[in-house]
């Protein structure tokens, strides 16, 4: 009878414990917090969401944080205690003071490595020295999101009808070059309307001026960061800048410049479109990306059926044509200018930090799932990454090409841009495999432009800098635009460097030049 | 029938007579009038919870706030915040624009709404005034994000109508929108253009509680159209100006963030840049919570300061004052 | 005043001012509506760079931004939510600042100044954002349209114009009234509100219009988008094409918002408010306070 009894005892507690076992199993899913960028806040019930809190395990609470205000309501929500696990930041130059705020998780290299295996890879081998960013204070707490397309610097346009009316054939190499040409096109009629309404360049032109200096100095949110000597400085204040602003001045005299440049020469609307240039006041422009100037024809894509066909106009092309049917464009390489530099502005690659909300940081459960889920949308399978964002291939895109990854919406889709934050497609980021479409293709090979951009050498947010940067700023754009439209002297460039340091760029500058060098050591 | 209370003596008489008076003390009073008690609570309430219960947060302008220690636990570092703010170089020069822009703002743009309905008042035609009048405040429905583009267009020295007409008439185009000695003009005319006819709502209402009675008792008397403004029209109205007039002082130290934001660029940073636009800046890019909150504090005292004083001087005046 | 200028006793024969005063209201009206019709034309062309200069002339007509305003699924939740709100949200705002301002406007209310005080006091300070944030979100108001109507039920502003109106009644009218025998409450709203119809009127005006147009409220205390109201699907769908992030981000990279989209979703939201007007208009109309004290 004891031997009977010591069994069923032993049946009844293995039992007990398998139940319990299972129980514990199907207990609470772990909840995880999302905050991304969105187009279109996300219902909770959304297809894409559900397929994923499957494959992961887990309940997603989207917090729906509006993008146009992402910091502003992100920060009330962070002020109210409610820190997302999953933890997008749009602005990257914000990751310091996040940090400073003590709403982020510790990471570590290892960490990231070990869970997010292809995010690690691909941001290593394609962008090396990014995943560094990510650092404040030695201690990794973000991942870059990194645009692949960024390598491809701003674009230089022409109009080549233009050009040929008053006799150049050739798209200018160097800054004379293009001098020349900007005072033909200011002078010269090319319009042939008999009046003198034309200019050569306006806001944007300038980017490409600066350029032939090395530099990019104004026109920008963001610090530019470059090597003067061994020293970092900013590019606002520069000497090459001096030679640069004295040039644009007497252009600006001589009536070369568009007078009204300092509006800039979009008026509204769709961002992307230079009013000056498609209404023909100006020959030449630097706004945009590369893109969206594609005039028919200029590469060869994979249309709906599968065949190569030539590509559509890009979204400006397609509105100054349809202003001026006769009109053309040539697309020119960077400027050279007098000091031996050639180059032009390029977009940082760093575009935004996903990190791990300080309230997961004492279960390393969920930041290991976190981590996990940013690996998806590196998945190397070009169609497995891509649903992740855009939902299931066939459904609501098709596959056209797999060599350069082109790729269709379904009709609706195609006329609805958010659709896929409706769907739920707000689990992915930006990774920089090298971009394979034929647009971008295009740009790299045949126009060359993956070569010559300007960088910072500093692409994050310095806590000084930011401190500064609006009274930085302010006081660059009073005195850059003063100078170019002679309301002050060339020589005031003087006084505005002194005065640039002394409001807090020599603070800056020093804080720069500090972790420059902490970085190199690495 | 009682006539003690018709020539309007002492307000006493309104009390409740019917039921037990309670005497003089404060509670008793309160028990007297406790219909009005009554009505007055809710509103009350609303008050205490929605706008008291949060007033704690002004103190972040004397913290250094972070999210993680929260308001309360936030260091407290006093006037620090206010002391760094006034150091800045370009406070005082925002400040200074944001001061002669209210006033502009203000000499043109109240006066104009009363004026308009004052003359849209004359109006004969009853549909062509609702017409009229119902043009009028379009504009203030549309947002400044569209309108900023708008005028950017329209005030174009190359091709905007403005300057057209500016040159077929001879003149040199004038670049509104870059020029700094224009910029302070095109925010106040656009301004009050998009604002005029919504505002002139009010003392339209206010015009049409006057008695005809007394219009027409002064036709006969052999008034023309001015006296009947000058003796009838505006004393009438002169309680609602009084009101409208010392709430719109508060509003010289406010700038329309939306307006300037959409109009301004760097070559009018000197004489555009106000306030608002300022610390939006200042707030978006590195998250300083302190100085924006020191800044709206520091508004809003001189805000309330000159509204109280606007109020004594209206009350020494002709009596109407908010109390 | 409809009396026209002509005087009984002699005088001037012909009164220009009629004449010149009409002319200055066309040339306003003019001025007004010229670039609402640019925004029409606008509304109707598909392409970006804008139409010739500021002509009113579509150059490519077509019904396609209007399309895409009204295909978006959230359109109508969000109209439904903006009605609501603006409904109930105006009539419990009339409710609450008429029965708060007409105490306070009667001279013998204890303490009256103490409280006026207390009230016009919040107009100028204020917690701020996040201690507001966290007040709704202990009351358990996030993601409910009470978070759009109790927050800001009771303006200040309109609470002193009201007072202020009120205060002007002639005494006679209350007086009257205590002698039979009404309590106050009954007195407010059988006797006084009737004659504060032009005030009553504006007030709505303001409050309704404030609520159509209300948007930020819901970007911070609606998180599910069912929930929230029309002017914030339409901000979005505005905003849309000047991002140059968004574009970035977005995938594709030629899909544009046309600028006539911009204009199309301001008709959709302006036009049914400005409908509303004409309606309340009838209530400005004279003697409707003047007319309870005859006899």
């Amino acid at each position: 009878m004891k031997g009977n009894a010591k069994k069923a005892l032993a049946i009844l507690g293995i039992g007990l414990c398998l139940v319990g076992a299972g129980w514990a199993q199907t207990g609470t899913k772990m909840k995880i917090t999302v905050a991304n960028y969105q187009m279109e806040p996300t219902p909770p019930d959304a297809e894409l969401l559900k397929a994923y809190e499957n494959k992961f395990g887990v309940d997603f609470d989207v917090f729906n944080i509006d993008h146009d205000k992402y910091h502003e309501l992100l920060n009330v929500k962070l002020a109210a205690g409610e820190i997302p696990d999953f933890f997008y930041i749009k602005q990257a130059d914000t990751l310091g003071t996040y940090v400073k705020q003590g709403v982020l998780a510790k990471l570590s290299p290892e960490l990231i490595q070990k869970n997010a295996p292809n995010l690690w890879k691909v941001i290593t081998t394609y962008a090396p020295g990014y995943m560094e960013m990510g650092k404040v204070n030695g201690i990794q707490y973000g991942i870059p999101s990194v645009n692949p397309t960024n390598i491809i610097h701003i674009p230089l346009i022409y109009r080549a009808d233009w050009m040929k009316k008053v006799g150049v054939t050739k798209t200018p190499e160097t800054l004379a070059e293009f001098e020349s040409l900007m005072y033909k096109f200011a002078k010269n009629d090319p319009a042939g309307t008999g009046k003198k309404d034309t200019y050569g360049l306006s806001r944007d032109g300038l980017t490409a001026v600066f350029g032939a200096f090395g530099l990019v100095p104004f026109d920008v949110e963001t610090d530019y960061w470059m090597l003067d000597g061994g020293k970092v400085i900013n590019d606002s204040v520069a000497p090459a800048a001096k030679q640069a602003l004295a040039l644009l001045a007497k252009w600006y005299k001589d009536g070369v410049i568009d007078p009204e440049f300092v509006t800039g020469e979009n008026q509204g609307g769709y961002w992307a479109i230079s009013h000056a240039f498609v209404k023909g006041r100006i020959g030449f422009t630097a706004h945009a990306n590369y893109y969206h100037w594609a005039m028919p024809g200029v590469f060869q894509q994979v249309d709906d059926s599968g065949k190569k066909t030539p590509n559509q106009p890009g979204a400006v092309a397609k509105e100054l044509l349809a202003s001026n049917p006769s009109a053309q464009l040539a697309y020119g390489p960077p400027l050279k200018g007098p000091t031996g530099k050639q180059g032009i502005k390029q977009y940082n690659r760093l575009m935004n930090f996903y990190c791990v909300g300080k309230l997961a940081e004492n279960d390393p459960a969920k930041v290991a799932k976190v981590l996990q889920i940013l690996d998806e949308s590196a998945n190397p399978d070009f169609v497995a990454r891509t649903s992740f964002k855009f939902g299931q291939e066939g459904k609501y895109w098709k596959l056209l090409d797999k060599d350069s990854e082109a790729f269709n919406f379904i009709a609706p889709y195609d006329k609805d841009e958010s659709y896929w934050s409706r769907i739920g497609g707000v689990l992915s980021m930006e990774v920089p495999y090298p971009p394979k479409e034929a647009g971008a293709q295009w740009a790299i090979q045949k126009l060359g432009y993956g070569k010559y951009g300007i960088e910072s050498v500093i692409q994050v947010g310095l806590p000084k800098a930011m401190k500064y940067k609006d009274e930085l700023m302010k006081i660059r754009d009073q005195y850059y635009i003063g100078i170019i439209t002679g309301a002050m002297p060339v020589s005031a460039f003087d006084e505005f460097v002194q005065k640039y340091m002394a409001s807090g760029g020599a603070e800056a500058q020093q804080e720069a030049n500090d972790y420059y060098a902490a970085q190199s050591k690495k | 029938m009682r006539t003690q209370g018709l020539s309007g003596g002492t307000n006493d008489s309104l009390r409740p007579t019917i039921l037990p008076r309670r005497g003089k003390t404060l509670a008793g009073r309160y028990w007297d009038c406790r219909y009005l008690v009554i009505l007055l609570t809710p509103g009350i309430l609303y008050f205490v919870i929605f706008k008291y219960l949060p007033i704690y947060g002004l103190v972040i302008a004397f913290k250094d706030y972070n999210f993680i220690d929260g308001i309360f636990k936030s260091p407290w570092v006093g006037l620090s915040v206010f002391k760094e703010l006034f150091s800045t170089p370009s406070f005082w020069s925002v400040f200074r624009n944001t001061v002669i822009l209210g006033f502009l703002q203000f000499i043109v743009g109240f006066p104009a709404p009363i004026i308009f309905a004052l003359l849209l008042n004359e109006v004969l035609n009853t549909r062509f005034k609702r017409t009229v009048q119902t043009i009028s405040y379009l504009p203030y429905f549309v947002s400044w994000v569209i309108l900023g583009g708008l005028f950017l267009q329209f005030l174009s020295p190359s091709e905007g109508p403005v300057n057209y007409i500016i040159k077929s008439m001879g003149g040199r185009p004038v670049f509104f929108l870059g020029d700094t000695h224009w910029f302070r003009g095109v925010l106040v005319a656009t301004g009050v253009w998009k604002s005029v006819g919504w505002s002139s709502i009010v003392y339209l209402a206010a015009l049409s509680s006057i008695d005809t009675e007394l219009y027409e008792a002064a036709e006969i008397d052999g008034a023309g159209r001015w006296m009947k403004m000058r003796f009838i029209t505006l004393p009438s109205l002169a309680p609602v100006i009084t009101i409208m007039l010392i709430l719109a002082t508060g509003s010289l130290v406010d700038d329309n963030f939306d307006q300037v934001f959409n109009l301004y660029n760097p070559a009018v940073y000197s004489v555009g840049d106000v306030m608002s636009t300022y610390i939006y800046r200042k707030g978006l890019q590195s998250m300083e919570y302190s100085a924006a909150a020191a800044l709206g504090l520091f508004k809003n005292l001189l805000a309330f300061a000159i509204v109280m004083a606007s109020n004594k001087l209206a009350k020494r005046i002709n009596e109407y004052g908010i109390w | 005043m409809s009396i026209a200028g002509h005087n009984i006793r002699g005088g001037r024969g012909f009164d220009a001012f009629p004449a010149i005063n009409g002319f200055l209201m066309i040339c306003f009206c003019f001025i007004t509506l010229y670039p609402f019709l640019f925004l029409i034309t606008s509304s109707f062309s598909a392409l970006n760079a804008s139409v010739n200069g500021l002509s009113l002339i579509p150059r490519s007509f077509t019904a396609d931004n209007y399309d895409r305003v009204l295909r978006n699924p959230l359109i109508y939740s969000g109209f439904k939510n903006t009605v609501v709100r603006t409904l109930l949200g105006t009539a419990l705002s009339l409710l609450a600042t008429l029965t708060l301002a007409y105490p306070l406007s009667r001279k013998y209310f204890p303490n009256r100044g103490l409280w006026t005080g207390l009230i016009v006091f919040t107009m100028f300070f204020s917690g701020g954002l996040i201690p507001t944030y966290l007040l709704v979100r202990t009351l358990g108001l996030i993601d409910k349209p009470w978070a759009l109507i109790l927050p800001e039920l009771i303006s200040a502003y309109n609470f002193v114009i009201v007072r202020n109106y009120m205060q002007t009644i002639p005494d006679a009218l209350e007086e009257s009234a205590k002698i039979d025998g009404a309590n106050d409450i009954k007195i407010l709203f059988r006797i006084i509100l009737p004659t504060c119809k032009p005030i009553i009127a504006t007030v709505a005006l303001w409050v309704a219009v404030w609520h159509w147009n209300a948007w930020f409220d819901c970007l911070i205390y609606i998180t599910k988008p069912a929930g929230e109201v029309l002017q914030l699907v339409m901000r979005r769908i505005v905003i849309q094409g000047t991002d140059q992030i968004t574009e970035m981000m977005g995938g594709k990279h030629d899909a544009i918002t046309p600028e006539g989209l911009k204009a199309a979703t301001i008709l959709v939201t302006t036009l049914p408010i400005l409908c509303v007007y004409p309606f309340v208009q009838k209530y400005f109309v004279k003697g409707v306070m003047m007319g309870s004290l005859k006899g």
